[in-house]
């Protein structure tokens, strides 16, 4: 009860000051029609049963201003394997857009399929050699001085590990002015957790750090959990987290 | 003389690509220097494009296009909106000095009557589709959507409008009024969040 009072006040705090788009989350405002981006968030997952190493190639189309779709190409190795993790292809379609002057708010609905066709690592977001699908609702407000990204959704997962609700925060804080041409500077503070539907949770928390020149994009971050249920079949220490992304 | 003419031509053509207008909008929704990325975007494509300027916190983006494109106060509004933002007023000042504008924001009219009368609309987008669209006819000097009572209110200038003009412009943006419908190739148009149910209309509910 009392993480549950902390985090509704880091929540209420944070909605103050915060600015800017999460690393480990995602976000309901997207960039123009015909917006490529490529990126990569590696994560070195280290567990009671050794270390995980999982790197994607991400891929992002935004084939109109208020469509996104994306392919992931995911690289794992675990403590007895490695190779081709599982395929990632997800959908985002914005559906409420408000606009006024230097702020929006913006609802999106995500899609994401993970196809087996890689190894399994137990790990449900690396691929457990099931189908899994996520459906999510995403809920951007962003001014320049405040900002704030959530999630929540429902994760199937093929296989016995059980399906999960999915609910994420974002926000951050930025240490520069926001200027155009892109030159930003942002502290990150989020929020992931994963709610079984049998009584099993998993909460995260994450602290990066972000600097934006131009088109390019690099995150830095860790990952510790906050909430872990003992039943949970692999135990979390932490994860490290660097990324880049590139917009044209 | 072949060598003459071709050089004419293309002295008129640097002459001309050197005659540039100005642009000058006021966007909304740009909530962090990303989206002014986005919008910036959609312009490069603009033949000839220079002195892009984006003022985030005022939501002012400002460039030149040569004269010869003939860019349209339209298309600027077009490109804005498929970028995903929201313009508010386009202004274009000509390589001639003449000034084209149009400004989704109050007009200085003096307004000597008031009406109200029922729109179709369902969301916050359709709030701002729909007063955009009222105060863009000329002669409205106000105009408030209730997203409860689907009422919208308008002050103006019965010398230089009415509420007919009103409701054709508001049909030929998507939404209907009773007395006015929108074609359905302009309602299908709408954003899924604004597709309003006709059926209520039919009913006369709302």
């Amino acid at each position: 009860m009392k993480f549950l009072k902390l985090l509704f006040f880091q929540f209420i705090a944070a909605y103050t000051f915060a600015q800017g788009p999460p690393i480990t989350g995602d976000k309901a405002i997207m960039l123009s029609e015909g917006t490529f981006v490529v990126k990569t968030l590696t994560e070195s997952l280290n567990t009671d049963n050794g270390n995980y190493f999982y790197a994607p190639l991400m891929i992002h189309y935004l084939p109109s201003s208020n469509f996104l779709a994306a392919v992931h190409i995911p690289y794992v190795s675990t403590p007895t394997e490695s190779g081709l993790a599982d395929i990632v292809v997800r959908g985002k379609y914005q559906f409420y857009r408000n606009d006024m002057k230097a702020r929006t708010h913006r609802l999106a609905l995500k899609s994401v399929h993970w196809i087996p066709t890689g190894v399994n690592t137990v790990l449900e977001d690396y691929g457990n050699g099931e189908y899994q699908t996520a459906l999510t609702v995403i809920s951007g407000y962003e001014t320049l001085k405040h900002g704030i990204g959530a999630e929540f959704g429902y994760k199937y997962v093929g296989g016995d590990n059980g399906d999960y609700w999915i609910a994420n925060v974002g926000f951050g804080l930025p240490l520069l002015k926001p200027t155009y041409p892109v030159n930003q500077l942002n502290l990150y503070f989020e929020y992931n957790s994963e709610l079984f539907n049998d009584g099993r949770t998993l909460i995260n928390y994450s602290q990066g750090i972000q600097y934006a020149r131009d088109q390019l994009t690099l995150d830095l971050g860790i990952q510790v959990p906050l909430v872990q249920s003992e039943e949970l079949l692999i135990q979390r220490n932490y994860k490290l987290l660097i990324g880049a992304r590139y917009i044209w | 003389m072949i060598l003459s003419i071709g050089l004419t031509t293309n002295l008129d053509a640097q002459k001309k690509n050197k005659q540039r207008d100005l642009v000058e909008t006021v966007v909304e929704g740009l909530g962090c220097p990303f989206c002014a990325y986005g919008l910036e975007k959609k312009f490069k494509k603009v033949k000839g494009i220079k002195n892009v300027k984006i003022d985030i916190e005022e939501g002012l983006f400002s460039f030149t296009v040569p004269t010869e494109n003939e860019i349209t106060l339209e298309e600027i509004d077009q490109r804005v909106v498929d970028a995903g933002y929201t313009p508010m007023a386009v202004k274009i000042t000509r390589f001639t000095g003449e000034v084209e504008e149009s400004s989704f924001e109050l007009q200085d009219v003096a307004t000597n009557k008031s009406d109200e009368f029922l729109v179709w609309g369902i969301c916050d987008m359709c709030k701002s589709r729909i007063e955009r669209t009222a105060q863009k006819v000329e002669g409205i000097g106000f105009a408030k959507w209730d997203k409860k009572t689907k009422m919208l209110k308008i002050d103006y200038d019965s010398e230089l409008t009415s509420v007919d003009s009103v409701k054709q412009a508001l049909a030929a943006a998507g939404h209907d009024t009773e007395e006015v419908k929108a074609v359905d190739e302009k309602y299908d148009d709408l954003p899924a969040c604004c597709l309003y149910d006709r059926d209520d209309i039919k009913k006369g509910t709302h």
